[in-house]
């Protein structure tokens, strides 16, 4: 899968990558399809969706 | 000397060498102790009827006609309740001016436990040092070299391991140590008032170097004594194994062996695994922990006695001193103790290993952004946040002049993180971060980042 983002600054690229980073952390940490996994994919799609550019 | 009733003396020595003398003789075993000329000796070889002795104060002004008379028997040392506290020499003899041993006459250097007959290691040996207990944690029955330059403050680091260790008995074998080294051992260990839990087998610089050879074997027999009769948890401390390798290739090399690699003997490995091996977890809780010192050549680890070392240890701890703060630290980049998965988490509190690895991770990400320092590149505002945790984490958790409970130090490690980084950053599971995150610390982090930013 490729995706293109869209960055401003290029120190915004480092702290939004760990933000993604932590969010696939979290969701690896949760029970497969439970409540807390969907809430942290929900939250990774919408961080997505802040920067991909279409 | 010892005199046994109807002993055979032999007079007649065919060869002499630096180390060795051989003799025709009958009925000798390997091991044997023997007198030669009045100096202790032992058999090392024998083919046929020729018995080789190893003659451990060198064998400088034995004639051929020299008293030749075999104790049989191996060496062995006096074990019993009067060994604690002991300072001893590598024959067990006490160097302390304190009585002679009234224990049992037991044999050195056994074979090590059958391994049907040991439990897997599962029990927490706290040290008080950060370095190990919080990156490196050890395991009772583990056995685990440090690496060290040879300038490095490592004998400074066994004392304290000694003092701090929480084990039943401490019983350290020192070989080559300087005399400075053996006077800071006992000093050290008077003036904590430890000595009814340690014991201590010194071979200096002054004795003959081959006499510390039987310095481990006699070091692991009392380990033994202690771990299979009382259940106690043992540590023993060796240093330096570098020494012990040394005199086992001069040896060889005097008995005409052809040498391996880096001038030691084709039997380095088993030599070492022979000691190592002794490390045990018994069923019935007695423990034998070994911790020894190797020192490196200019840091060279491909060298045979680390290489050798290395397959034979359940990791490895690198000692270097880090500039940044002037303290010596247990590095956490190219230390490991093979054994920690045992026991963190599991015997300590549940955030070990998250804390233990995001800070390591972190640690790891303020070396990326001091390489970029060095090289002339700007630093991000993280870089310099990472940078700043690096200096505080090695102050206070790397650095062996620390001493915390691993709970102090998980505290500690929360509290640096949360100093420096966001919730997100870390990378924590979320309930730990709920129970442990100390209250109010990311808004200052917030604040740090804007004013960097600003």
């Amino acid at each position: 899968m490729k995706m293109n983002f869209d960055f401003e600054k290029f120190e915004d690229v480092g702290s939004y990558f760990r933000t993604v980073i932590n969010s696939l952390k979290q969701m690896n940490y949760s029970e497969f399809q439970s409540d807390q996994f969907h809430r942290y994919e929900d939250e990774l799609e919408s961080l997505i969706g802040e920067k991909k550019v279409a | 000397m010892e005199k046994i009733a109807f002993q055979k003396i032999y007079t007649k020595i065919s060869k002499v060498t630096k180390a060795t003398c051989s003799l025709i003789a009958e009925n000798a075993g390997y091991e044997e102790l023997a007198f030669v000329h009045k100096r202790l000796a032992q058999v090392v070889k024998i083919i046929d009827k020729e018995v080789t002795l190893q003659v451990f104060a060198g064998t400088e002004g034995i004639p051929t006609n020299a008293e030749v008379i075999f104790l049989g028997r191996p060496p062995s040392l006096r074990i019993g309740p009067d060994l604690e506290g002991r300072f001893l020499n590598a024959y067990g003899d006490p160097i302390d001016g304190g009585p002679e041993l009234t224990g049992v006459e037991t044999e050195i250097g056994g074979p090590s436990v059958n391994p049907v007959r040991r439990e897997q290691p599962s029990q927490l040996i706290s040290t008080g040092i950060s370095g190990i207990d919080l990156n490196n944690t050890l395991v009772t029955g583990q056995k685990i070299p440090f690496f060290a330059d040879p300038d490095q403050p490592y004998n400074q680091i066994m004392a304290m391991l000694a003092l701090r260790t929480r084990a039943d008995k401490i019983i350290l074998g020192g070989m080559g140590l300087s005399n400075d080294d053996y006077l800071f051992f006992k000093n050290t260990f008077e003036n904590a008032g430890a000595l009814d839990r340690i014991i201590a087998f010194i071979n200096t610089t002054e004795d003959p170097p081959v006499e510390r050879l039987m310095v481990p074997d006699m070091a692991l027999t009392a380990a033994e004594y202690y771990a299979t009769n009382f259940n106690q948890k043992v540590m023993v401390l060796l240093t330096d194994m570098t020494l012990y390798a040394d005199v086992l290739s001069i040896v060889s090399n005097r008995m005409e062996q052809i040498p391996s690699k880096d001038s030691m003997p084709g039997s380095l490995y088993s030599d070492l695994a022979k000691i190592y091996e002794k490390a045990v977890q018994f069923p019935d809780g007695g423990s034998i922990t070994i911790i020894a010192v190797t020192t490196l050549s200019g840091g060279d680890i491909t060298h045979a006695i680390p290489d050798n070392t290395g397959y034979i240890t359940e990791g490895q701890l690198f000692l270097r001193r880090d500039t940044d703060v002037g303290k010596v630290v247990i590095d956490p980049f190219r230390s490991l103790s093979r054994l920690k998965q045992l026991v963190i988490g599991k015997q300590t509190r549940e955030d070990h290993p998250q804390v233990m690895n995001t800070a390591i991770r972190l640690f790891a990400d303020a070396a990326n952004a001091k390489t970029k320092q060095e090289n002339g590149f700007d630093l991000t505002e993280y870089d310099d946040r990472t940078l700043k945790f690096a200096h505080e984490y090695t102050e206070k958790l790397l650095a062996v002049d620390e001493n915390l409970s691993i709970n102090e130090m998980l505290d500690t490690g929360w509290d640096l993180l949360a100093s420096h980084f966001s919730r997100s950053e870390v990378g924590i599971r979320e309930n730990l971060l709920e129970k442990y995150w100390p209250n109010g610390k990311e808004c200052e982090i917030v604040n740090v980042a804007t004013e960097s930013n600003s």
